[in-house]
């Protein structure tokens, strides 16, 4: 090592020209937490389960809530026309909760398993949506396994997006 | 050629490890040839670690699909151009290409230096390679790009179309580059400490390392928007995603410590302050790669929870511990020289200036972090969107702004209240006459009056700082005005480039502000050949057109568009489909309009059986505001980067004095 050489640190009460600045200081961080936890307070959403969906329901109504689970692929319609999507979340137990968002389906949203809804339920049970997110491409990594090959063309866009002139 | 790629890195590692040691015990015990050594294992490293590089991008450019990256990466009929960038597409390819940056990076910082401190440089160069270490242990033992398929498949899933686009391409780079770019200060912070030279040297031989990293990162995050906004059809361009947070968070520190490091070297104060800071920007670069790489936040951006998570926290744990002790022990080495004077005065304002960047990075992290802290505490996972972000760094941002305004006019030690007046009270009256003006004009909502109320202040201390100094170079110089401009602007590159930065950021709140607060969304549907009327655009749908290419089917919708009687073009949003991705996948093409007002910004979101289309229809105000305030922001950063005569000179003296210091030492010794 260095040779390094120094006096100890002196500890002692706060002279009076410093103090300004230790109280301007403490205003200052006292009031960032102050919007913090205001922010919080006013901001904060809650991870459900479909259980807690189905079991709390009334208790959980215009609370912002997210879910993470899987979509019945089968039970997905969407309206291109008023854009409304509906679909239904479903667990292990096979346990299930409607869903309905009136916004554009996001791209990958018929690729990915499951998806997180970010919403509200409302008195009906049906859990409105006004996020929807999906797995990003970025991490979109499938198993490769043997003879992956790519279906020559499985299935044009949506039907219902072919315009029928040709 | 994978064994080749597998053997390098291998290599380096080794090397690196005696880099790391050979560099640290010969600045230690003084020895000049085991530091010259582990220069050149240094050099080693890099020509390593660039020929694993090529050997994967060999790999990829030839499709050789028993390879798990390449099969994963690349597909035939992938266009080359994104072949060759689809390496740093995934995990271990962009580890790879995070350990090539970093030996360039080092590469650079040994040659630069060359002739500078030679206390200091082998720790320098010695923290380098440590962090390169663990890199590479990371690389070969958890992320090995090179791993081999027990079988060779047919075709290669290739890079998500998503993902296809230029802005995309050159996104995740630029962000690397930013995170490892911060690697240099922190190497330059430690070997300060590690040496005992705690001065402003260190400070001023980083600088313009800092500068380059904090301008990548802000390049990083720039593309990353305007690939959203281009790209995903949501209408906007930052949603406070985790990851985009993962960027930002040493972005915000990293803006911190380039304002507080000039009272160090000014005023040599701030000393354990800058350590914190720069220590803090390190730590959360490494967190940035760790939160984009593993997984573990619920974000759009990643699921797959991978095993590199826990050598990144480690890596983490030790940098921190290791840091913390380090400057524990050197605290006496870093007392300040000087006292705070007075609380209107240049370094109080860059105290205050930090307090603000350190909430609003403390507010990003916590709303980052809130759904694993939470579930910590209370066992149970509770998030915050947007609004949590926007409500609490929204004001704190508009008092850094008003900050702004004030602090460039604020001299060093203290300032009279008269002197204050003159500088401060020109701006103020400007920003009343703007916020009237606004008024009415029939912007009604407080909250956006105010805001460019502060904006219309921090822009006219600013332009009359310019104006002050533009006067005097003439005055001085006699020169022609428009060279008196450039000339000022020559004269003190770091001050006038910071100037440059901050009007860049007043012109990027200006249309965020703009964005977010009259953002206007309509649907419409309309049949073939059919007009509407959108605010005051009129649209017109043409017809749909159905076309196919080898990877995909692609519906269009051409829409003529007018403003008022003005025709202003054809806009054709599409939607396109990509069977040969297992599964297919959806694509949604966006068609903006910008102007330097607004962005007329049309979605497809589907055809019906009847001929008719659905569009979503964004009016975005300002965003072209957005883009012009970030050039102007890089372009400000390169001015402030660009070698300034002044601090030459510094560094001259500098040099002169560590040359005497040596023959002085050498004479002794001898």
């Amino acid at each position: 090592m260095t040779t390094i050489t120094y006096d100890q640190p002196k500890i002692g009460p706060i002279p009076k020209r410093k103090l300004k600045f230790v109280i301007g200081g403490v205003v200052a961080l006292v009031s960032i937490a102050a919007l913090i936890v205001n922010g919080l307070l006013s901001a904060s959403n809650y991870y459900i389960t479909l259980e807690e969906a189905l079991s709390q329901g009334d208790r959980l109504v215009g609370k912002g809530l997210r879910i993470n689970a899987v979509v019945d692929k089968e039970s997905v319609k969407y309206d291109t026309q008023n854009i409304v999507l509906t679909f239904d979340l479903v667990d292990e137990a096979g346990r299930r909760v409607p869903v309905v968002y009136r916004d554009v389906m996001p791209d990958l949203f018929m690729k990915s398993e499951s998806v997180i809804v970010e919403g509200r339920l409302n008195e009906n049970g049906v859990f409105e949506a006004d996020l929807i997110l999906v797995k990003c491409p970025s991490k979109y990594e499938e198993a490769i396994e043997p003879g992956t090959q790519p279906k020559s063309n499985p299935m044009p866009i949506d039907p219902s997006l072919i315009p029928s002139s040709g | 050629m994978s064994n080749i790629g597998y053997l390098s890195l291998l290599g380096a590692l080794a090397l690196s490890v005696y880099a790391t040691l050979a560099l640290f015990f010969g600045a230690r015990r003084r020895l000049p040839e085991l530091i010259a050594s582990g220069r050149r294992a240094t050099i080693g490293i890099a020509i390593l670690n660039a020929v694993a590089f090529l050997a994967l991008e060999y790999l990829l450019i030839v499709q050789d699909f028993n390879v798990e990256y390449v099969a994963r990466q690349t597909s035939i009929g992938q266009p080359l151009f994104y072949t060759i960038t689809g390496i740093w597409g995934g995990q271990e390819g962009s580890l790879l290409f995070w350990v090539l940056l970093l030996s360039l990076y080092t590469l650079g910082v040994m040659w630069v230096h060359r002739d500078d401190a030679p206390e200091l440089m082998p720790y320098v160069l010695s923290v380098m390679n440590f962090v390169m270490v663990f890199f590479l242990v990371v690389l070969n033992f958890s992320a090995p790009p090179f791993r081999r398929l027990d079988f060779v498949p047919v075709d290669g899933q290739g890079l998500n179309p998503l993902l296809q686009h230029p802005a995309m391409i050159m996104h995740p780079p630029n962000l690397y580059a930013g995170f490892v770019g911060f690697t240099v200060p922190y190497a330059f912070a430690m070997a300060a400490l590690l040496s005992g030279r705690t001065g402003a040297t260190w400070v001023r031989l980083s600088r313009r390392w800092t500068l380059i990293a904090w301008m990548f990162l802000g390049l990083g995050m720039l593309l990353g928007g305007w690939w959203a906004y281009n790209e995903l059809g949501w209408g906007g361009y930052w949603a406070w995603d985790p990851v985009e947070n993962a960027s930002l968070m040493p972005w915000l520190i990293g803006t911190a410590f380039l304002h507080s490091v000039m009272v160090q070297e000014q005023r040599g104060m701030f000393k354990v302050w800058n350590m914190l800071l720069i220590i803090l920007a390190f730590v959360l670069s490494i967190f940035g790669t760790f939160l984009t790489r593993s997984g573990v936040l619920d974000s759009i951006h990643a699921f797959a929870v991978s095993s590199i998570g826990v050598y990144f926290l480690v890596f983490i744990a030790i940098t921190l511990l290791g840091s913390f002790m380090l400057l524990y022990d050197r605290l006496p080495l870093l007392k300040s020289e000087r006292e705070l004077d007075a609380p209107l005065s240049r370094e109080a304002a860059f105290l205050v200036n930090n307090i603000l960047f350190l909430g609003i990075w403390f507010t990003v992290f916590w709303g980052t972090m809130y759904p694993i802290i939470s579930e910590l505490v209370t066992g149970r996972r509770i998030f915050v969107g947007p609004p949590f972000f926007n409500m609490v760094a929204g004001p704190l941002l508009l008092v850094m702004l008003a900050l702004m305004g004030i602090g460039p006019l604020l001299p060093w030690r203290r300032t009279s209240w008269t002197h204050a007046k003159r500088h401060v009270i020109p701006p103020i009256i400007f920003a009343l006459v703007l916020m009237v003006v606004l008024w009415l004009v029939g912007v009604r909502r407080w909250i956006v009056v105010v805001a460019y109320g502060v904006v219309g202040f921090a822009t006219a201390g600013h332009i009359l700082e310019f104006w002050r100094g533009w006067r005097a170079q003439r005055a001085r110089s006699g020169s022609h005005p428009v060279a008196a401009f450039f000339e000022l602007i020559a004269k003190n590159r770091r001050r006038y480039g910071g100037y440059i930065v901050h009007l860049g950021v007043l012109l990027l709140t200006i249309g965020v502000i703009g964005s977010k607060f009259y953002e206007q969304v309509v649907d419409i549907t309309l049949a073939p050949g059919e007009r509407t009327h959108v605010g005051e655009y009129t649209v017109q749908f043409l017809e749909a057109e159905g076309s196919r290419d080898q990877i995909k089917e692609r519906v269009a919708t051409p829409l003529h568009l007018w403003k008022g009687e003005r025709f202003l073009g054809t806009l054709v949003p599409s939607l396109d489909y990509y069977f040969k991705v297992p599964g297919g996948q959806r694509e949604t093409e966006v068609a903006v309009r910008s102007s330097l007002f607004e962005d007329f910004y049309v979605v497809l979101t589907g055809v019906n059986r009847d001929g008719s289309a659905t569009f979503k229809i964004f009016i975005n105000p300002l965003v072209a505001w957005v883009w012009a305030g970030s050039l102007l922001l890089l372009f400000g950063t390169w001015v402030a980067m660009w070698p300034d005569p002044r601090e030459e000179r510094i560094l001259e003296r500098l040099r002169a004095r560590e040359a005497s210091r040596r023959s002085l030492l050498g004479t002794s010794q001898a």
